[in-house]
């Protein structure tokens, strides 16, 4: 049963790497942040599942500062591409 | 019983992200491709959440009380990331689209828009 856990997060981990692929040719500067934006939420739900998997509950503390701290990013990066910033 | 609903809500999660990734390269274009990125950070996210919240509120029924805490962190997680997920990606698509990202699409409803904010921009300079 606890198995699961760590095979979905193998598979997570996967997707992540796919994502990459996105970043590396991504057309527009857009596109490459909206694939690190997909990465963000799926370390977030790796975090989640190996928490289960190790019974730490530190591991979802992580991942809340990580979304907060990523969400920062993003809108910063949004703005750069935006133009607003000189 | 509570097995085999924490099974359902990750295989869900797996289907649900995998076709997301799949769907970021498949696209031909940045607005159709934000659709399959909504994917992962709404089915996929919510229902690994919800099988890690089914799972730890099992095994707190079953005594162990320390699994609250772990249900009220994952809970605080998720409306965490419901929140941010959906406003980075507005504002990821609303700076696409103002920094000249053309959609593929032939009807652009949101062109006369653009035209009126940049003659706004040009006179407050």
């Amino acid at each position: 049963m606890n198995d699961m856990f760590m095979v979905a997060a193998i598979i997570f981990v996967l997707l992540i790497f796919a994502c990459g692929v996105r970043i590396w040719r991504g057309p527009t500067n857009a596109d490459r942040m909206l694939a690190l934006d997909v990465i963000n939420i799926l370390v977030v739900i790796v975090m989640i599942t190996l928490s289960l998997w190790f019974e730490q509950p530190v591991f979802i503390d992580v991942a809340i500062v990580y979304a907060l701290l990523s969400f920062v990013g993003t809108l910063y990066v949004a703005k750069l591409i935006m133009g607003d910033l000189e | 019983m509570i097995d085999i609903i924490v099974t359902v809500c990750v295989v869900i999660s797996l289907i649900f992200s995998i076709l997301g990734v799949i769907g970021l390269f498949r696209f031909p274009d940045f607005y159709t491709r934000i659709h399959a990125a909504g994917l992962v950070g709404s089915f996929g996210f919510l229902f690994m959440g919800a099988a890690v919240l089914i799972y730890a509120g099992g095994l707190l029924l079953s005594g162990d009380e320390a699994w609250l805490n772990y249900g009220a962190h994952v809970l605080l997680a998720l409306i965490v990331v419901v929140i941010t997920g959906t406003t980075s990606t507005h504002a990821i698509a609303r700076s696409a689209y103002r920094s000249g990202n053309a959609p593929i699409a032939k009807n652009d409803a949101l062109k006369e828009d653009l035209k009126s904010m940049r003659s706004r921009e040009e006179k407050r300079r």
